[in-house]
């Protein structure tokens, strides 16, 4: 798995590169599965990856968990604000999750925005068992 | 002797009432306010949690962002 760099360009590694890439404010970017466990993920060197999963993972069950107490059956997004900087997770099919950091001051609608477009590529990696289809509209599409 | 357990005693009290107010006043700082949690439903819905779930929603990301540096 990558760690601060891009390792398996073309799997889903390489789109969480290509995520991090395009937005610059992202500081990190995983991909958690139904069941809890770190996909891929794009973190620093030295990062404890099982503390940083499980928190992450209590982070999208209690986003499930307000969802459903508020009529639907999961959450699309969420946006979460702190002192030290923003935690963004979009839901993706089969009950895995995408989740990003970033900074205090990131513009967090282009980051969404290009999360959303990273799903669509995301599904289809995990669709195919092959690397994203080029009709995605992927983020590669937008320029920074 | 009494006045020097005095003086202590009331160093004490003076001590554990600063400790107090900065505790009381580094938490509140770090309180969820309104807006700092927003959720979109999977219906489309955009939805403001109670300030509870808001707080332990930014309790997490708090420790998320410290990990990951």
């Amino acid at each position: 798995m990558a760690e601060g760099g891009a390792t398996g360009v073309g799997g889903l590694e390489g789109l969480l590169e290509n995520l991090r890439a395009l937005s610059g404010e992202v500081t990190t970017a995983a991909v958690l599965s139904a069941g809890g466990d770190l996909e891929a993920a794009t973190l620093p060197p030295g990062v404890d990856r099982e503390r940083y999963s499980a928190m992450i993972t209590a982070l999208a069950g209690i986003a499930r968990r307000t969802a459903r107490e508020n009529g639907g059956s999961g959450f699309a997004e969420a946006r979460i604000r702190a002192d030290e900087g923003y935690v963004l997770l979009v839901s993706l099919e089969g009950g895995r999750t995408l989740v990003t950091t970033t900074g205090p001051d990131a513009r967090v609608g282009l980051v969404l925005y290009d999360m959303r477009n990273t799903r669509r590529e995301l599904e289809q990696t995990s669709g195919n068992g092959a690397s994203a289809g080029s009709e995605t509209g992927g983020p590669g599409e937008r320029k920074q | 002797m009494k006045r020097i357990l005095g003086r202590l005693l009331v160093l004490g009290a003076a001590a554990g009432a600063v400790y107090a107010l900065r505790n009381y006043f580094e938490s509140s700082s770090a309180r969820a306010s309104r807006g700092d949690v927003q959720l979109t439903l999977d219906n489309g819905a955009s939805v403001e949690p109670s300030s509870a779930e808001a707080q332990e929603f930014v309790d997490i990301a708090r420790k998320v962002l410290e990990i990951a540096g």
